[in-house]
C-alpha cells in the first residue's frame, strides 16, 4: 500500500492526536473490597478497604495511578464528609501502553459526624468514593456497601490509641534507674485479635536515627466492651538521654502512625548508690491473700543494713466498674501503683539486714482492713541511707 | 513480730530486766506515761535519734511493745540506752511533722496505745520546710561513624538535655509546691513537638492553706465516672474539703486533650479546646465514711483537634456538656459494695460550628459486689468467695467531652464470681451486650455473649533458712505461677433493621491462654500460649482466621553482676479464606554487666522474621545495640556529675521476597558526654 504525502500528514496528526487525547475505549476503572462493611452510629470507627484500580491503556512507561482525597455521601448524593489522605501507587517499565492495575489498602477513620448526618438524612448506608487518576485519565470508584448500625455492628478495629506514663503524664524526666511504665489506652470497634509490640528507642539511636526495638509482644482477643488498657514492661532508664517508646499495632490495620512518648532519663536520684540492684521477692506471690502466718521472704542485697517493706492502700478497691470481659489475668495496673505512692505508705516495718524473711508485725497487721486490697514493695537501704535495692510492687489481699 | 525475738531485743532485754522490778503493769492509771524526750541540741534534725523514756515496764509486757515512725513498725532498729528506747531513723527524716507512737500488742489480740506523739523538723524559723532541689542533665553527642541512614541525615554534633525542679515550701496553716520539667534538642524534630529547641514538659504549681487549695498545670482529673475518665491534663483548679474528710469540692477549667510544651501553659488559652466542670463528694455518715460517698460531677466542653504526639483517633470535633450522680456504699466490714450512677449528656457531634444540633444521651449502672462468707477457714486457709452483678446502659448517643474514649450504645449484664483458695483462683464471667439502645428503626439490634474463665494458681511457699544461714532455697520448680483463661464472644443479630432483614449469628471470637512463670532465687522463666480464632458470618465478612502465639522470657543473674534477658516468640495466623498464613519470630538477647560501681555495659540484640506463605512479603530485621558508660562522677550540689560514654547501633533489613524493597543496613556510633548537676537548698 502506497501512502501519499497527505495521508503521511494525518497519520502524524492522528498519532500526536493520541498523545493528547486517549482513545475512547481507555479509562481509569475498577472497583473496592469488602462488599459490604458497616460503622456504628455516633461512635468513631475505621473501616479497611482494598482499591483495584486500573487503566488502560497506561498513559505512560512510568507514571502513578493516585487518589487526593476520598469522599462521604448519602446514596442521594448529599455530602458527609472528606478524608483528605493521598493514596497512590507508581508504576514503570510498562510496554506499549499495557493495562496496569494497582491494588492499594486503605484504612479509613469514620469520625462519628458521618453517621449521625446521615441518619439525620434518613440515610441507612453511605458511599464512600474516590477519584483516581493516572496522569491523563480519571475515574470515579464508589463503595456503596457501608451501612449504618448499633456499635455491636462495626467491624474489628480501633478507633482511638492514647499513649500516657504511669502517672498520667505524656512527657517525663526521670532520674536513673527509676521505675517507670506506659499505659496505652485503646478505644475498639468489634472483636478479633489484637496484636503489636511495645517497641523502644534509647538514647543509642535518638541522637541519631531512631531505632525501635522490640521491648513485649502484645497479643489479646478483644471483644465487648470497646476499651482496652495495655501495660507495657518496664521502660529501661538505665542509659542518659532520651527515649522513645511506643506500642506499634500490627493487627488490625490501624490506618494512623503510632502515637509516641517521650522521656528523658538524668542524674541518679539522690540517696539511690552507685550500684542499684533490683530485689527478688520470692513470697507472698502477687494478689496472694494474706493470713498471720504468711511469710514475706526475698533475696539479700549486698551492702543493705536494712530492709522497709512499705504498704501502700489501693486506691482501686472503690472502681467504678467490673473488671473487662477479656479473660486474661490482670497484671497490676501501674497507673494505680503511681497514684497509691503518691501519698505516704499507710503502714510497714523494718527489718533487720540480717534478715531476708518476716510476718507482718502485730502493729502492721492492725492497720490492714478485712476486704482490703494493698500494694507493697521491700527496699534495701545501706549504713549511710542510700537505698541500694528495691523489688517492684505487688499486691495482696485480706479476705 | 516480737520485740524479744530482734537483735534489738536482746540489749531491749538486759535492761528490761532490771526495769521489771518495778513489777507494775503498763496502763494503770497511776503510771507515768512514757515521755518522748527532746533533743539534746533543742532543735530536732533529720537523722537524730529518737528517744523515748519508758519508766515502770514490766519484763512480760516488753516483747509486744512496738514502735511506729510514720505508720512504719521500726521496733526492729530499735536499741535501749537504759530506760530509754531510741530509733535513730535509717534515712534522714523529711521536713514537717511526723507521728511517733508506742503501742502494746498484748497475746490476746489487743492493743494498747501507750504513746503518741508528733514532732515538727522544721527547716528554718520562717518555714517548717522550704526545698527546692533540680536535677539537670546536658548531653553532648558526636556521631563518630555512620552508614545507610536516611536522608535527610541528623547533624553530627548533637546536644540535647532535661532537667526536673521540684519546690516545696510549708508552714504551719498553709504549703505550697511546684515541678516543673524542660527538655532541649538541637534536633527540632526530636522535639515532643516537632519545633523549637527548647521547651516545656509538663509542670504543676500547687498550694493550699487547710480547707482549701489551687492548682495549676498538668494535673490529674477524676474521680472515674460515666463522665469523666480519670487522666491527667493541663489547667487550673480550686478546691475546698471538709474536715474530717467528710467531703470535698472542685472547680476546673483545663484542656481537653492531653498536651506539652510552654505555648499554652495554662491550658485554657484555645476555647475551642476546653472543658469546664466541677465535682463534688460528700461523705454523710460520721464514724463511717466509707459506708456512702455521693459523687455528682459536671463538664462542660469541647475538642477540635484529639490528636497529638500521644494520641491518635477518637471523637474529633465535637462539644457539649454532661453531668453525673454516684452514689457508693461499703458496708458489712467491706463484704457488701452498692454502687450507682446515673448521668445524661447533650453532645454536638460536629461542634458548635457544624450543621448539627447537640443530641442528648443518657447512661446509668449498677454493681453489687457481695461476699458471703466471713472468715471462712479451710484446711487453717483463707477461703474467699465473692459475687458481682452489674448492670450497665449508655444511650447512643452519650457522650461526655471528658471521656474520650467512652463507649456508647452499649446495653450490658455482667455476672461475676471468684473463688480464691490457697493459691488458686478462679473467675467465672458472663455477660451480654446490646447494640441499639434507642431502639431505632432503621438500624438492627446485634446481641453480643461473653464468657470467661480465669484460673490462676500462685501457691504461697513455707520458706525455711537453711542449716547454714544461707537464704531459704527455693524447690526445684521454683515459685511457680500458673494461669489459665478462656474467653469466649458469639454475636448475633437479636432484631432485623435497615438493610439488615434476617436475624443468626454475624461473628464468633475465642482467645484461649496457658501461662507458667517460675521463679528461682537468681533466675525466672515464663511461657505463654494464646490461641485465638475469629469468623465472621453472613453480612460480617471478616476473614476465618485462627491465630498461635507462644512467648518465652527468661532471666538470669550470674555471678551477682551479669544480668541476662531472653525473650523469643513466634506468631501463626492462617487465614482459611485465603489459605494464606502470616508468621513471624523474634528472638532477643539483653545483657547488661557493670565492670565497676561506675562502669556499665549493655548489649541488646533482636530479631525478627515475618512472611507470609504466599511468598509475597519475607523480611528479616536484626537491630544490635551496644552501650559502654563511665560514670566518672556524680553531681554533687552545683558541682556537676561527669558521665562519658560510647554507643552505637547497627540494623539490618534483610527482604527476600522475590518482588519486595531492596534490603538495607545501617549502623551508628556514637560518644557522649553527660554533665549533670543536682542543686538542692
Amino acid at each position: 500500500m502506497k501512502i501519499g504525502i497527505k495521508q503521511m500528514w494525518w497519520l502524524l496528526l492522528a498519532a500526536l492526536g493520541s498523545m493528547i487525547a486517549p482513545p475512547a475505549w481507555a479509562a481509569v476503572t475498577g472497583s473496592v473490597q469488602p462488599a459490604t462493611v458497616a460503622i456504628p452510629l455516633a461512635q468513631p470507627s475505621t473501616i479497611t478497604l482494598v482499591w483495584t484500580v486500573t487503566t488502560s491503556p497506561s498513559p505512560a512507561p512510568s507514571f502513578t495511578i493516585s487518589s487526593s482525597s476520598g469522599q462521604f455521601t448519602t446514596p442521594l448524593g448529599q455530602p458527609l464528609g472528606t478524608v483528605n489522605t493521598v493514596i497512590s501507587r507508581s508504576f514503570s517499565g510498562i510496554v506499549g501502553g499495557a493495562p496496569a492495575t494497582a491494588v492499594i489498602t486503605e484504612t479509613v477513620a469514620v469520625s462519628p459526624e458521618i453517621s449521625v448526618q446521615a441518619m439525620k438524612l434518613n440515610a441507612t448506608s453511605i458511599y464512600y468514593q474516590r477519584t483516581f487518576t493516572d496522569g491523563s485519565l480519571i475515574g470515579l470508584i464508589t463503595d456503596t456497601g457501608i451501612s449504618i448500625g448499633g456499635s455491636g455492628s462495626a467491624q474489628f478495629g480501633i478507633t482511638r490509641m492514647a499513649l500516657e506514663f504511669d502517672d498520667g503524664a505524656i512527657v517525663r524526666v526521670v532520674p536513673k534507674d527509676s521505675h517507670l511504665n506506659a499505659v496505652a489506652n485503646l478505644g475498639y470497634n468489634g472483636s478479633g485479635l489484637f496484636s503489636g509490640y511495645w517497641e523502644i528507642a534509647n538514647p543509642a539511636s535518638t541522637s541519631g536515627t531512631p531505632i525501635f526495638m522490640q521491648l513485649q509482644p502484645v497479643f489479646q482477643g478483644l471483644g465487648g466492651i470497646g476499651q482496652a488498657k495495655f501495660a507495657s514492661p518496664d521502660l529501661p532508664t538505665n542509659l542518659q538521654g532520651m527515649y522513645i517508646a511506643r506500642l506499634r499495632v500490627t493487627d488490625p490495620p490501624t490506618g494512623f502512625d503510632p502515637p509516641v512518648l517521650y522521656y528523658y532519663v538524668g542524674e541518679p536520684k539522690a540517696g539511690s548508690a552507685f550500684s542499684f540492684m533490683p530485689m527478688i521477692v520470692m513470697n507472698p506471690p502477687n494478689q496472694a491473700y494474706l493470713d498471720s502466718a504468711t511469710q514475706f521472704v526475698w533475696q539479700p542485697v549486698t551492702g543493705a543494713r536494712v530492709y522497709k517493706i512499705e504498704i501502700y492502700a489501693n486506691p482501686d478497691t472503690r472502681s467504678s466498674s467490673l473488671p473487662d470481659l477479656g479473660g486474661s489475668p490482670s497484671d497490676i495496673d501501674p497507673q494505680l501503683v503511681r497514684s497509691a505512692l503518691s501519698r505516704p505508705p499507710m503502714a510497714g516495718m523494718l527489718v533487720a539486714g540480717s534478715q531476708t524473711r518476716t510476718t507482718l508485725s502485730p502493729s502492721t497487721r492492725a492497720k490492714l482492713q478485712k476486704g482490703g486490697s494493698y500494694f507493697w514493695r521491700i527496699q534495701a537501704i545501706s549504713r549511710d541511707g542510700s537505698t541500694v535495692g528495691a523489688a517492684q510492687m505487688r499486691e495482696f489481699r485480706i479476705p | 513480730m516480737q520485740f524479744r525475738r530482734s537483735p534489738v531485743l536482746v540489749i531491749a532485754g538486759i535492761s528490761l530486766s532490771c526495769l521489771c522490778t518495778f513489777g507494775m503493769a503498763w496502763g494503770q492509771q497511776d503510771q507515768p506515761a512514757p515521755e518522748l524526750l527532746q533533743p539534746a541540741a533543742g532543735k530536732r534534725g533529720p537523722s537524730d535519734p529518737i528517744r523515748v523514756r519508758l519508766i515502770n515496764i514490766p519484763e512480760s509486757s516488753l516483747q509486744y511493745l512496738a514502735l511506729e515512725l510514720d505508720d512504719i513498725d521500726v521496733t526492729a532498729m530499735v536499741t535501749m540506752e537504759g530506760n530509754t528506747v531510741a530509733y535513730t531513723p535509717t534515712q534522714p527524716l523529711a521536713y514537717g511533722e511526723h507521728q511517733l507512737r508506742l503501742v502494746e500488742h498484748s497475746p490476746d489480740g489487743n492493743i494498747d496505745e501507750l504513746g503518741e506523739w508528733s514532732f515538727e523538723l522544721r527547716k528554718n524559723a520562717l518555714f517548717r520546710d522550704a526545698q527546692l532541689n533540680g536535677n539537670v542533665t546536658v548531653n553532648g553527642t558526636l556521631r563518630a561513624a555512620d552508614h545507610g541512614i536516611p536522608d535527610p541525615k541528623p547533624a553530627r554534633d548533637q546536644a540535647d538535655g532535661s532537667a526536673q525542679f521540684n519546690g516545696q515550701a510549708q508552714s504551719e496553716d498553709w504549703q505550697m509546691s511546684g515541678a516543673l520539667a524542660v527538655i532541649a534538642n538541637s534536633q527540632s524534630p526530636m522535639m515532643p513537638r516537632q519545633k523549637g529547641h527548647f521547651d516545656i514538659g509538663q509542670f504543676m504549681i500547687a498550694a493550699d492553706s487547710g480547707l482549701y487549695g489551687f492548682k495549676m498545670g498538668d494535673q490529674p482529673l477524676g474521680p472515674d465516672s460515666l463522665v469523666l475518665q480519670a487522666s491527667t491534663r493541663r489547667g487550673i483548679s480550686v478546691s475546698a474539703t471538709a474536715p474530717a474528710g467528710k467531703g470535698s469540692f472542685t472547680a476546673f477549667s483545663m484542656h481537653t486533650n492531653p498536651i506539652t510544651g510552654g505555648a499554652n501553659m495554662l491550658g485554657v488559652a484555645d476555647s475551642s479546646n476546653v472543658v469546664n466542670g466541677a465535682t463534688a463528694t460528700i461523705k454523710p455518715i460520721p464514724g463511717n465514711l466509707d459506708a456512702l460517698a455521693v459523687i455528682g460531677t459536671y463538664v462542660d466542653g469541647g475538642s477540635n483537634n484529639p490528636s497529638g504526639n500521644s494520641v491518635v483517633g477518637g471523637f474529633g470535633n465535637g462539644d457539649g456538656h454532661a453531668d453525673s450522680l454516684i452514689m457508693d456504699s461499703a458496708t458489712l466490714q467491706n463484704r457488701l459494695r452498692l454502687r450507682g450512677e446515673v448521668a445524661k449528656s447533650s453532645y454536638d457531634f460536629d461542634g458548635r460550628a457544624g450543621p448539627l444540633e447537640p443530641y442528648s444521651g443518657h447512661a446509668y449502672t449498677g454493681l453489687v459486689t457481695y461476699l458471703p462468707l466471713q472468715n471462712a477457714m479451710v484446711s487453717n486457709t483463707p477461703l474467699v468467695w465473692s459475687l458481682s452483678l452489674e448492670k450497665k446502659l449508655i444511650s447512643t448517643y452519650f457522650r461526655s467531652p471528658t471521656n474520650p474514649g467512652g463507649v456508647s450504645d452499649s446495653e450490658m449484664s455482667h455476672a461475676l464470681t471468684e473463688v480464691n483458695w490457697n493459691g488458686l483462683d478462679v473467675q467465672l464471667n458472663a455477660g451480654k451486650q446490646s447494640d441499639n439502645v434507642d431502639s431505632n428503626p432503621l438500624i438492627p439490634v446485634y446481641g453480643t455473649r461473653l464468657r470467661t474463665v480465669v484460673l490462676t494458681y500462685s501457691p504461697q511457699m513455707n520458706y525455711m533458712p537453711q542449716a547454714n544461714g544461707q537464704p531459704p532455697a527455693t524447690p526445684w520448680y521454683g515459685q511457680p505461677s500458673l494461669n489459665a483463661s478462656f474467653m469466649g464472644l458469639n454475636k448475633e443479630i437479636d432484631q432485623p433493621g435497615g438493610s439488615v432483614v434476617s436475624t443468626g449469628p454475624t461473628h464468633s471470637t475465642y482467645t484461649r491462654v496457658a501461662g507458667a512463670a517460675f521463679m528461682y532465687t537468681t533466675w525466672s522463666w515464663n511461657i505463654n500460649q494464646t490461641w485465638t480464632g475469629d469468623e465472621g458470618y453472613t453480612i460480617d465478612a471478616t476473614p476465618h482466621t485462627r491465630n498461635s502465639t507462644t512467648m518465652l522470657h527468661g532471666s538470669f543473674r550470674f555471678l551477682q553482676k551479669l544480668s541476662v534477658g531472653v525473650d523469643a516468640s513466634r506468631q501463626n495466623s492462617a487465614n482459611l479464606g485465603t489459605a494464606i498464613d502470616t508468621n513471624g519470630t523474634s528472638g532477643g538477647l539483653n545483657l547488661a554487666y557493670p565492670f565497676s560501681d561506675r562502669i556499665t555495659s549493655t548489649l541488646m540484640y533482636n530479631a525478627k522474621h515475618d512472611w507470609l506463605t504466599d511468598g509475597s512479603s519475607d523480611t528479616v530485621t536484626s537491630t544490635t545495640m551496644a552501650s559502654v558508660s563511665w560514670m566518672v562522677d556524680t553531681a554533687h550540689g552545683i558541682e556537676p556529675g561527669v558521665t562519658l560514654m560510647t554507643y552505637g547501633n547497627y540494623q539490618d533489613v534483610r527482604n527476600n521476597a522475590p518482588n519486595g524493597q531492596p534490603g538495607s543496613n545501617l549502623y551508628q556510633v556514637f560518644v557522649k558526654m553527660t554533665l549533670s548537676w543536682a542543686p538542692a537548698y
